[in-house]
């Protein structure tokens, strides 16, 4: 399975029949989950309309925080099989999950004005989202620091393992130092604190998150293999010219 | 064992003058801050804690771009990879000897500054240091073979990794409700921890950088 994926051609054929289905459903999914969210949907009986913030804030923090672990997983495939396009999915894959995370604070932010009356804390969930969004940049800027992309890519995925070993433990230590935001009411073992009403447009726009970030994906993906292959075909080709030039 | 000591003698003897560089600047913001909050005494009592705590991991993250930026350019590092030396005792000696000439120095000044009243503040000083150098040594090696001499980028990929240790270290020198000895475990562990991550993950980055 994981020696098959790491060959571009069948990867490749599988992602041009996986793009169209996914970009539909993504689409039809957020349609729905707009349309339940921020019309059928209750408002909260504390926080009003502006609970309906959530239905982007959630998901784009969920996809944070899976885009991360995805990278740091693709990084270690690439360290134990040796195949470079893990590293080129790790790093086509980074900046969606930096813009989860950048969406995430700033929704966060615009949510929190007229719930706690103000636009930042340095409350828990919040730093720890910052520092995760921080962890992206970091990756981001080290991967792109580098003469010889393939340096960077590997240098990048040494930080996003070290870095995803981290992540709980900032997570606990800034919970543990303080704590503001109300308590996760959907991933927890007990059943979840929040109704149904405002849980299902809530997973509908999750799937519409986790599939858009999928097509994203694919597409970036894509791109960055026709760069390499066109940088080959440009050596190919000056390769060519200088043996003319000798004969 | 021996060949630790060796290496940790000679970067401790051989090297350049730039720890003395970042403490007097560390100095030079104590200074400042003391002027500034002589007004106001509660202040300065009240933000000490914060200060050590805050000035060290400046300084510390800052610094951190010398680590093997020396040896990586006079080609020490290369010779040492060519000999079949270990990269992992080379790499140990650097942290230590490292903090030999920053952290404790640091912990000393934040000693003197509070007269030796608060060992929580001083243990925490000194404990985040070396974790601080241990976590920051994997982007220090990492960053080896960037375009320019990138020091700018640094203190952002430390900073996610120092902030645990920092968080402990200050509740351990604010918070007089909790036992000494739970601050200490924690520290302890969060300190393991990131040494052992750092043993594993530096050589691995030194060598990526060499090849």
């Amino acid at each position: 399975m994981v020696s098959h994926l790491s060959h571009p051609k069948p990867l490749l054929r599988m992602a041009e029949i996986l793009l169209p289905w996914a970009a539909a459903t993504s689409f039809i999914f957020m349609g729905a989950g707009l349309l339940w969210g921020l019309i059928l949907s209750p408002a909260d009986y504390q926080q009003g309309e502006s609970v309906r913030i959530m239905y982007v804030h959630v998901p784009a923090s969920w996809g944070a925080l899976c885009v991360y672990t995805a990278m740091a997983i693709l990084s270690g495939l690439a360290f134990v099989t040796r195949a470079p396009l893990f590293h080129l999915m790790a790093k086509s894959i980074a900046p969606i999950g930096m813009a989860f995370a950048f969406i995430s604070l700033g929704t966060g932010a615009i949510w929190g004005k007229p719930t706690w009356g103000t636009w930042w804390v340095w409350d828990a969930r919040l730093t720890s989202m910052l520092l995760l969004f921080i962890l992206y940049l970091g990756y981001w800027m080290l991967v792109s620091m580098f003469e010889e992309e393939e340096r960077g890519l590997s240098a990048g995925a040494v930080i996003a393992l070290v870095g995803w070993v981290n992540v709980p433990i900032i997570k606990w230590s800034v919970d543990w130092w303080y704590t503001l935001h109300q308590p996760a009411s959907v991933l927890r073992f007990a059943k979840p604190a929040i109704h149904w009403t405002m849980l299902m447009p809530l997973l509908c726009m999750a799937m519409a998150f986790a599939l858009y970030g999928l097509v994203v994906a694919i597409i970036r993906f894509r791109t960055e293999l026709t760069k390499r292959k066109v940088r080959a075909f440009q050596i190919r080709d000056w390769i060519v010219q200088q043996e003319k030039e000798a004969a | 064992m021996g060949n630790l000591l060796t290496q940790m003698y000679c970067e401790l003897k051989y090297t350049s003058q730039w720890a003395l560089h970042v403490l007097l600047v560390f100095l030079s913001l104590m200074v400042a801050f003391g002027v500034l909050s002589s007004k106001n005494p509660a202040l300065w009592q009240a933000f000490l804690p914060m200060l050590l705590m805050g000035l060290s991991y400046g300084m510390t993250s800052l610094s951190l771009g010398h680590l093997f930026r020396d040896d990586w350019e006079d080609g020490t590092l290369e010779w040492l990879m060519s000999e079949g030396k270990s990269l992992e005792v080379y790499g140990f000696a650097k942290i230590l000897a490292h903090w030999m000439r920053l952290g404790i120095p640091l912990a000393i000044i934040a000693g003197v500054v509070t007269g030796f009243t608060s060992f929580p503040l001083i243990f925490g000083v000194a404990i985040t240091t070396l974790t601080l150098i241990f976590l920051g040594a994997i982007p220090s090696a990492l960053c080896l073979n960037t375009k320019a001499n990138n020091s700018i980028l640094l203190p952002l990929l430390i900073l996610p990794f120092g902030i645990p240790m920092m968080v402990v270290s200050m509740a351990a020198a604010t918070d007089p409700t909790v036992g000494i000895y739970s601050y200490l475990a924690l520290q302890g562990g969060l300190f393991l921890m990131s040494a052992a991550l750092s043993l594993i993950a530096c050589p691995f980055a030194l060598r990526l950088a060499l090849r």
